[in-house]
């Protein structure tokens, strides 16, 4: 017997799919129980819930986490005199400018709620030991700052001088030549991540430089390419309360770290060689990357061996090849509130681009609640046939005001069928109570249509 | 038996249709696939689930007779895995799409299996593969152009060169590349 049935498996499934499409044959469509099959006006299923939570945690790992790019069209009248025309959609003005940085993404750091957290680690090389600090943001996110650590400061080793970080939101990925003409001055960018409230996560870096200064560089300039012993791989984050400590493997030994009482944060630092991996090729490429793993949240990562908790009296692990013993004591949270229809009309114009290999989706659509924190989203998904395409509006937005969200297909989307169905959902905070969602956070769908597949 | 032709070949075969080489350029090409997003996403479950959405899709396009078959598949099919985990990222989920349109039907990753993965995961090094076979110029160059998508005038700032410098370094990796992984078969 195979030692991995689920890749030979993999393997037959694909030639059995070449065979049919190479003879023409129609796919079977009823063999495939997935929720992006198109079923009418299905609620969201458990595994829809389920993305639509775990892309929150996914958005919270940086300045510009992928999640959070918002594609709210700033389109003035064109739109405007569009969607006037029409009769579909009517209300507050389209929105005229880019939000500040203040209302979009993981918001702007509140320099009141910065704290220096309880945990330090000391530098491979020694030196000044590394620190991380907390801070909240004007959107409700928790983010993380690394650097070196002095006088209950964090910061970075410059010309052999410590110098104090300001607050600033931790990019993610750690740019690299990332500078562009026309981009704002560059300068340095500090290491971390930024999560929501409760959310819990354990991420990995590496190629950061043992100064702690990372920065952008100008166009033309070199990056520096440090030499190995300047380059430290790290993983840190925080586990939540119930974490105990963090065991990570160095030169073939074990070693445990408690964490942070409270919030579990952690910190590990180690040389380059305790983990290789992509590490070879960010030195390679002569400067800085970052790599996470946000897929899994509180699982350990590179050279993390495993996670110790405490729940409920009883000590369990979680460990790096998916191993965990904690499960029977997690308690279940309650379950989601049902979902609601609002039946609110929306518009869709779609357009193509070149060939076969390039369409997009203009949805409009009026707001029917505000956003004013990362905690809750409007996201415009396109949930049938073949394509589960979607974009979460990733900004604060005013209740009644009417949003422009693109979606872009870049694959075959006319062999989905005739026909497509797209939906715009409102995610609520899990925290926000108010007229109809009281009770938690059950998904909120704004309104759907179906319109005749881009040709 | 070992096949000996070149993925390409492989690929023109598929969509010649010969469906079994589409097999074949799976079971060669899985490992390392699977490594470059287990690296990344940290899961080997996560990465196994992705694999099947990255080979489907490069499937798809091998069977879409309006498109070129890639000059270079191997640098093709990362590119492809690493869109797919960046879309998995973006929507916090391990989209079916692929799949679904080729009615490939949902699998099961075992526990034993799962360790096995992550075994071969952890084994397999794909930055050191490439290292292994590639000058470091090139490999520099090929690192910034298909893991990392960015434009040739970008990379050419970047190492300081032109964009033909940079644009014939990528060509001899890929070149090299293709080479070496064709002597390993």
């Amino acid at each position: 017997m195979s030692d991995f049935p689920y890749l030979d498996g993999l393997e037959r499934e694909l030639v059995a799919a070449a065979r049919m499409s190479i003879g023409r044959a129609e796919p079977d469509l009823s063999r495939v129980s997935d929720a992006t099959s198109a079923k009418g006006a299905s609620a969201p299923t458990s595994a829809f819930r389920a993305r639509r939570m775990r892309s929150r945690r996914a958005r919270g790992r940086g300045g510009a986490p992928l999640g959070l790019i918002a594609s709210v069209l700033a389109l003035l009248g064109v739109s405007a005199a569009a969607l006037a025309a029409t009769g579909v959609l009517t209300g507050s003005p389209v929105q005229t400018s880019h939000p500040s940085p203040a209302r979009s993404g993981a918001g702007a750091p509140i320099t009141s709620s910065a704290r220096l957290l309880p945990i330090s680690f000391p530098d491979p090389q020694g030196g000044l030991p590394w620190g991380m600090r907390s801070f909240r943001t004007t959107r409700g996110m928790i983010c993380l700052q690394i650097g070196r650590l002095y006088d209950g400061e964090i910061g970075a080793l410059v010309q052999g001088r410590f110098r104090p970080f300001s607050l600033s939101l931790p990019s993610w990925p750690i740019p690299r030549e990332s500078a562009q003409p026309g981009d704002p001055q560059p300068g340095p960018t500090t290491i971390g991540g930024c999560l929501l409230p409760r959310e819990t996560s354990a991420l990995e870096a590496s190629g950061i430089p043992a100064t702690g200064y990372v920065a952008s560089h100008k166009p033309g300039e070199r990056a520096p390419t440090p030499g190995a012993a300047k380059v430290r791989w790290m993983a840190f984050g925080v586990l939540g309360p119930s974490a105990r400590s963090a065991t990570y493997e160095l030169q073939g030994h074990l070693h445990t770290v408690a964490v942070a009482a409270g919030s579990g944060a952690f910190l590990i630092v180690l040389p380059v060689g305790a983990h290789s991996g992509w590490l070879s090729r960010a030195l390679m490429a002569g400067g800085v990357s970052g790599i996470e793993g946000p897929i899994n949240p509180g699982s350990p990562q590179g050279a993390v061996r495993h996670f110790t908790y405490d729940i409920r009296g009883h000590t369990c692990l979680v460990s790096r090849r998916g191993t965990n013993t904690c499960l029977p004591w997690i308690r279940h949270t309650a379950p989601l509130a049902p979902t609601r229809y609002l039946h609110q009309p929306i518009r869709v114009t779609a357009s193509t681009g070149r060939g076969a290999w390039g369409a997009s989706l203009l949805v409009s659509f009026r707001a029917p609640y505000a956003v004013a924190s990362a905690e809750s989203d409007y996201q415009v998904i396109a949930p049938v046939g073949c394509y589960d395409f979607g974009h979460t509006v990733g900004q604060d937005v005013n209740k009644d005001e009417i949003l422009h969200v693109r979606l872009n297909y870049q694959l075959n989307v006319q062999r989905c069928g005739p026909k497509m169905r797209v939906q715009v959902i409102y995610t609520p905070s899990a925290r926000r109570t108010g007229p109809g969602l009281s009770s938690g956070p059950g998904e909120v769908i704004v309104g759907e249509t179906t319109i005749p597949t881009p040709k | 038996m070992i096949d000996a032709r070149l993925d390409g070949e492989l690929l023109a075969a598929t969509r010649a249709g010969e469906a079994e080489a589409f097999g074949t350029f799976y079971r060669r090409r899985r490992a390392l696939v699977l490594a470059f997003l287990g690296r990344r996403c940290g899961s080997a479950e996560v990465a196994a689930d992705l694999l099947g959405e990255s080979f489907a899709t490069a499937l798809g396009a091998t069977l879409d007779s309006d498109r070129d078959l890639p000059a270079e598949p191997v640098a093709w099919l990362l590119t492809i895995a690493r869109n797919k985990l960046l879309d998995s990222l973006r929507r916090g989920r391990v989209e079916r799409e692929a799949r679904v349109r080729l009615a490939i039907a949902p699998l099961e990753l075992a526990d034993d299996e799962f360790e096995r993965i992550a075994d071969l995961i952890d084994n397999t090094d794909v930055a050191s593969e490439l290292t292994q076979i590639l000058p470091v110029d090139q490999l520099e160059a090929l690192t910034a152009r298909v893991l990392d998508e960015r434009d040739y005038p970008t990379i050419a700032r970047e190492l300081e060169c032109s964009e033909a410098v940079v644009r014939k370094r990528v060509s001899r990796a890929l070149k090299t590349l293709r080479e070496a992984i064709g002597g390993q078969r």
